[in-house]
């Protein structure tokens, strides 16, 4: 029961949330204090705040506890805690060039993101359905006005206005749950809804209709079809920065309250709740593959994507009622991959990001054209993240889908794995479409230069501007191989030393080993700014580091699922 | 001597640092490139002299009866398997004497032909790639080396086969280069699908791929004799695909159009040498069991004389030079085969050193004849468009010569001692054939070995005159060229130097091979226990004998104005023509291939056209197509088709939770 003598109270247990708290003021304060381009700084205090969060989260690593009988201190609220403040980190390093180039007032921004990790936090700690649904509330109201905070884009107004009021519906829904589930109960505590649903209780139509009804609000919440219509109108119209954010951090929360209310709550129940995951994340994935096949939009695609990738996830919590240990694994599998497709997501759109805030917040699929030519490293991360969507090896997606896959197909659920294995390959062919386009197609508004019409340019003695034949200067610097340049050397075929012979002029030590070496061809690369190369480095590092090396981050979901399940 | 993993740490390092960060440095990322692999491979022979300093005290210390080495377990990678079977993956290094000479031998060789590599790439577009695969060439055979777990070999084995491919293939805008990598990745993939078979084969039986239990497993009994064998022959595969043992030998000859460097470290010293060095460390498995070694030796003996036969008719000197590697691999093997265990690996050794130097002379030669013969339209690698050479490339001529004595056997050079140590080997053994062999292969590649140097060194300057003299078929020289006046020269110091510093190995590198040298191979790299070795006089004069008649015989018909060559193959014409067309075996593959393979593919293609493609996938992509474009519009834009989509869902729930209720129905319904 819940316990709120001040004297008893331990509350080092809610330092990291304390902290995060105050961040929110800060952000706030310093709002007021900061013009122009001083919203980096509010940016950096917030990206400092969240990492000491997680260093005071760290700390509590291990402890197993209860702040005053409704918030839950244990190693996965604490996992948990730490993903969403790093999905914080990652989000506000992708944001600085965004914010700068589209909103009006970046400076609250960062306040209203920080508020909905707290949000977050507070719903993996959460085991007592009120403060569930605050914290849920957190969230959603900081999501609402993030989604809409591109106050001068009429897409941006729509899509928060869609969010708020499916909301408020979804949530209007869950609550209404709540109380039936207080009538049939008489307690708001996991534990207590626990042992009521073990006895008579759970044949009651009011409690079975209260379970249908926060089913689906906790569906709205990980987006699950049929709930997850408004996500693709409000992911496309929400600032890109958001989008990554509901789609990581969002869902991620969803899915740690989701976890923990099966598992403390709806243990006695859990056949009849694994069905309608099963069934609801057959739907999910299924729908989310099928429709971005039609996707032009690269935002909708990534919300179809999401959608689908939320399906996967919901597979694993469909293996909860498996007898052993298979209910541990397949949390495990689903910590694991909400982890990957935090990094994964936050690579993709840091690349989205990258592009956006140079072309003019373009967003069409056609618009990418060339990427790989134009911003290399953009171009580099949103294609690892999508191979690692798609599940391909090295990347992260491949590890986290084994790790979830076979404990499932361990729970005599092969039809499931089945079904998402063939999802995964509809997922490939759009996935491989953005890669095409990217990599295959010229960029448009630049000339590309080939071989053929550099040497057209070169027959025709035209000195094409430097930077397009960046080498060329520095080839043919010393004064002896001046006189090759514009001759053409040839191709080297059988012949390993074309027209260069090894006695050409000067003595060895003045020889350069690149002597009559073809100047490269580039293309001008668009810029980076420093904030955002560091979100998407720290996000591709977190990628490849899954991907080929998951021993420490199965360990640390083992923990946490060890967590979960204690008694 | 835990440090022995910074030897392919080092040049994998390189290699990441030339393509991810020199290589966005313009211009510089070449000489960049260069000197990192450089000082990489530079490391890892440090890290070699270091190991090899420690390695008398430490494997001492260690001696166990089955064997002295040191085993060093990496950090688990991954877990495969469940609960009762379970594998950890860790890998696993091994440092004894065995790796400790080969690590000298890549370390050391590589170094010096990367040295010569930048006199002879020199200018080439792709001069950065060059160096950064041949760094990643050196890190997976090192780890090839090293790995005493068969999974991270196959891995490295895997990686050594990629590096062979791109290399061969770095010229690839000419077809036959481009070809030339195709087949030798395609051929040795062949063995190397036996290779992973018969892992997989033991693995199924030890559940570990991890060498010593495998080993103990093996030794112990624990897997039964048939699985043994067949294991033994699938890895053995493996070797004969990397080491080009026929019938998989076809690739190697073709692999010399990769740059002269590449053959000299790649396809003479190292990669295909790593077949060889899997029997020797599989030993155990092999050795268990009588039919695999019977294999072995057939395998090894056939390839050594249908090898050196082949070589004594062809024209480009890097393809003798080529079957005289399979040819010398064939001898290795069979050494292994008849249980001569030292004198294969012994004689792996030696030959590592005069081929690489043989090679390495070939490319100084080629690369003083490209200019001369530029735009004649003749072969620069043709021995019978070279001659009289050694006076305009002393330094060249001298190693190249020291070089093929070695190979020839002649006392007291490097390879004298090795061949000598596998004709007693086979003596002792009772194999007779294998020594009859032996001794006759002996023979033929001094021969040729000496047909070759005459012709390049000696005799006429033929890239003066307009027409070749060669003997035979040489209908492509040209007459429109007599103003060319260009004349071969010595190669740039950076091709010399090594030359020169190769040459004492393959002077010296037997001497420690010499029966009754303390410390010296028999005591050091040995299967079982040491077997006291002594100088039969009889074989090492027959052995000598046989070197000393073939390059006679080379002398009376390749420096005497006796037209001997023309005269036997005109004799035997047929003899002539199978030996040159290398006994129409390429020939055999494609008729192979043209009607057995390619009809078995034609119909797999209709099946896969009409019904898989046209029927199945073909439906398949427009439904999906299809499915998609209708589902999206439910995607509507309205929320209160949003809103209505939730109440369905909430409904759908409500059936579905029901269905798992019972009593749940009544209460809802």
């Amino acid at each position: 029961m819940p316990n709120f003598d001040p004297a008893t109270l331990d509350y080092i247990l809610l330092a990291p949330q304390f902290i995060v708290t105050g961040l929110i003021f800060v952000c706030l304060a310093l709002d007021l204090m900061v013009f122009g381009r001083g919203h980096r700084f509010i940016g950096w205090v917030a990206i400092l705040g969240l990492g000491i969060g997680i260093g005071a989260q760290a700390s509590l690593w291990g402890v197993r506890s209860s702040f005053a009988g409704v918030l839950r201190v244990d190693d996965y609220s604490n996992l948990f805690n730490i993903i969403f403040m790093a999905a914080g980190m990652g989000v506000v390093f992708l944001s600085f060039d965004y914010a700068e180039r589209f909103f009006t007032q970046p400076g609250e921004f960062y306040a209203f993101l920080v508020a909905g990790v707290l949000g977050m936090g507070l719903m993996s700690q959460a085991q007592e359905l009120l403060t569930a649904y605050i914290a849920l509330e957190l969230l959603g109201f900081s999501s609402y006005v993030l989604v809409s905070y591109a106050k001068t884009n009429l897409k941006s107004n729509e899509a928060g206005l869609k969010y708020i009021v499916l909301g408020s519906f979804s949530s209007a829904i869950l609550l209404y749950g709540v109380s039936l589930l207080f009538g049939a109960v008489g307690s708001t505590m996991f534990t207590d809804i626990r042992a009521a649903l073990g006895t008579s209780v759970a044949t009651s139509a009011v409690a079975q209709i209260a379970l249908v009804m926060i089913t689906a609000g906790l569906a709205f919440k990980v987006a699950a079809v049929p709930f997850h219509m408004y996500s693709p109108d409000v992911y496309e119209g929400a600032p890109t920065p958001i989008t990554a954010y509901l789609s990581v951090a969002s869902k991620a929360a969803g899915f740690a309250l989701t976890m923990r209310f099966v598992v403390m709550a709806l243990w006695p129940v859990r056949g009849p709740v694994s069905d309608v995951i099963a069934f609801l994340a057959v739907l999910t994935m299924t729908l989310g593959n099928v429709v971005a096949l039609r996707q032009t939009n690269i935002k909708r695609l990534m919300a179809y994507s999401s959608i689908a990738q939320a399906g996967y996830a919901l597979i694993g919590v469909a293996a909860f009622f498996a007898a052993g240990d298979i209910a541990e694994q397949a949390s495990r599998g689903v910590i694991l991959q909400l982890i990957g497709y935090l990094f994964t997501t936050l690579a993709a759109f840091g690349g989205i990001i990258a592009f956006q805030v140079v072309a003019d917040g373009r967003e069409n699929i056609s618009d990418l054209a060339g990427l790989s030519r134009r911003s290399p490293f953009a171009a580099f991360a949103i294609m690892s993240a999508l191979f690692s969507l798609a599940g391909m090896p090295i990347f992260s997606g491949f590890m986290t889908k084994l790790f979830l896959f076979a404990p499932i197909a361990r729970a005599d659920l092969l039809w499931l794995v089945a079904i998402a294995v063939l999802n995964s390959t509809i997922s490939l062919y759009y996935y491989l479409q953005v890669i095409r386009v990217m990599y295959s197609e010229s960029p448009a508004g630049v000339t590309a230069l080939n071989a053929s019409t550099v040497a057209a340019i070169k027959a025709a003695s035209i000195h094409h501007e430097e930077p397009v034949l960046v080498g060329a200067s520095v080839a043919h610097g010393s004064g002896h191989a001046a006189d090759s340049h514009g001759t053409s050397h040839g191709s080297h075929g059988a012949e390993p030393h074309g027209d260069v012979s090894p006695s050409s002029a000067g003595p060895w030590w003045r020889r350069r080993l690149t002597d009559g070496m073809e100047p490269e061809l580039r293309f001008p690369i668009d810029p980076i700014s420093i904030e955002l190369g560091i979100g998407i480095t720290l996000a591709l590092a977190g990628m490849f580091a899954l991907g080929l090396y998951p021993a420490p981050f199965v360990n640390l979901a083992y923990d946490a699922s060890m967590a979960l399940f204690a008694k | 001597m835990d440090y022995a993993w910074l030897a392919p740490v080092l040049p994998i390092s390189a290699f990441a640092l030339n393509v991810l960060i020199w290589r966005q440095m313009g211009a510089r990322k070449h000489a960049l490139s260069a000197l990192t692999t450089l000082a990489a491979i530079g490391g890892a022979f440090l890290v070699f002299l270091a190991v090899f300093s420690d390695a008398s005290a430490h494997l001492e210390e260690t001696a166990t009866s089955s064997g002295r080495h040191l085993i060093f377990e990496g950090t688990p990678w991954f877990t495969v398997g469940v609960s009762p079977h379970l594998y950890v993956f860790a890998p696993t290094l091994v440092v004894d004497w065995l790796s400790i000479m080969m690590l000298g031998v890549v370390t050391f060789l590589a170094f010096l032909i990367e040295f010569y590599a930048t006199g002879y790439m020199k200018g080439d577009s792709r001069y950065w790639w060059f160096f950064s695969v041949k760094a990643l060439f050196t890190a997976a055979m090192l780890g090839v080396v090293l790995s005493y777990n068969f999974l991270l070999m196959y891995i490295c084995w895997e990686l050594v086969g990629l590096c062979s491919f791109l290399l061969i293939g770095f010229w690839y805008s000419e077809r036959t280069n481009a070809e030339a990598a195709k087949k030798a990745f395609i051929t040795t993939r062949v063995g190397d699908v036996g290779f992973f078979i018969g892992l997989a084969l033991l693995f199924l039986k030890t559940r570990t791929f991890d060498m010593k239990e495998t080993f103990a497993a093996v030794e112990s009994g624990a897997i039964d004799p048939a699985t043994v064998t067949i294991a033994g022959i699938l890895i053995f595969l493996g070797a004969m695909g990397k080491s080009g043992q026929f019938p998989l030998h076809v690739w190697l000859p073709d692999a010399m159009a990769g740059p002269t460097p590449v053959s000299a470290l790649v396809h003479s010293a190292t990669m295909v040498a790593a077949g060889v060095y899997l029997v020797g460390r599989a030993y155990p498995i092999f050795h268990a069991s009588s039919t695999t070694m019977a294999v072995i030796t057939t395998v090894g003996t056939i390839t050594a004389i249908f090898a050196a036969t082949i070589a004594l008719t062809q024209r480009d000197i890097k393809r003798i030079l080529a079957y005289s590697t399979i040819s010398q691999l064939g001898y290795m093997i069979m050494a292994l085969g008849v249980g001569a265990y030292t004198a294969g690996l012994f004689h792996l050794f030696t030959h590592a050193f005069f081929k690489a130097l043989l090679f390495l002379g070939a490319g100084s030669v080629i690369h003083s004849m490209e200019p001369v013969l530029h735009g004649t339209g003749r072969n620069p690698n043709d021995i019978f468009n070279m001659g009289g050479l050694r006076k305009q490339m002393p330094v060249t001529f001298w190693t190249f010569l020291i070089a093929s004595l070695s190979l020839a056997g002649i006392a007291p050079l490097a390879g004298f001692w090795s061949k000598d140590a596998i004709l007693v080997g086979a003596y002792e053994a009772d194999a007779w054939l294998p020594l009859v062999v032996a001794l006759v292969t002996a023979f033929l590649t001094a021969f040729y070995m000496f047909r070759c140097i005459y012709l390049v060194f000696f005799g006429p300057a033929r890239w003066q005159v307009a027409t070749s003299t060669g003997d035979h078929h040489d209908n492509h020289s040209t007459n429109h060229d007599i103003g060319h006046h260009a004349v071969p020269h010595e190669s740039p110091w950076t091709m010399a130097l090594p030359l020169v510093l190769i040459c004492v190995p393959a002077i010296a590198a037997g001497w420690i091979g010499i029966p009754g040298f303390s410390e010296g191979f028999a005591e050091t790299v040995r299967f079982g226990p040491m077997i006291e070795e002594h100088i039969n006089l009889v074989l090492a004069g027959a052995g000598t004998l046989a070197g000393v008649l073939g390059i006679g015989l080379a002398t009376l018909m390749y420096l005497t104005p006796v037209s001997g060559p023309r005269l036997i193959s005109e004799s035997f014409p047929a003899v002539y023509k199978t030996l040159y067309n290398k006994y129409y075996v390429d020939e055999m593959y494609q008729w192979i291939i043209d009607h057995v393979v390619l009809a078995i593919a034609a119909m797999a293609a209709t099946v896969d056209r009409k019904i898989l493609n046209d029927r199945i996938v073909d439906w398949c992509g427009p439904f999906l197509q299809g499915a998609g474009a209708r589902v999206r519009l439910t995607t509507s834009g309205y929320i209160y088709h949003y809103a209505f989509g939730f109440i369905i869902g909430i409904m759908a729930i409500g059936v579905v939770m029901s269905g798992g209720i019972p009593d749940m129905r009544f209460a809802l319904w």
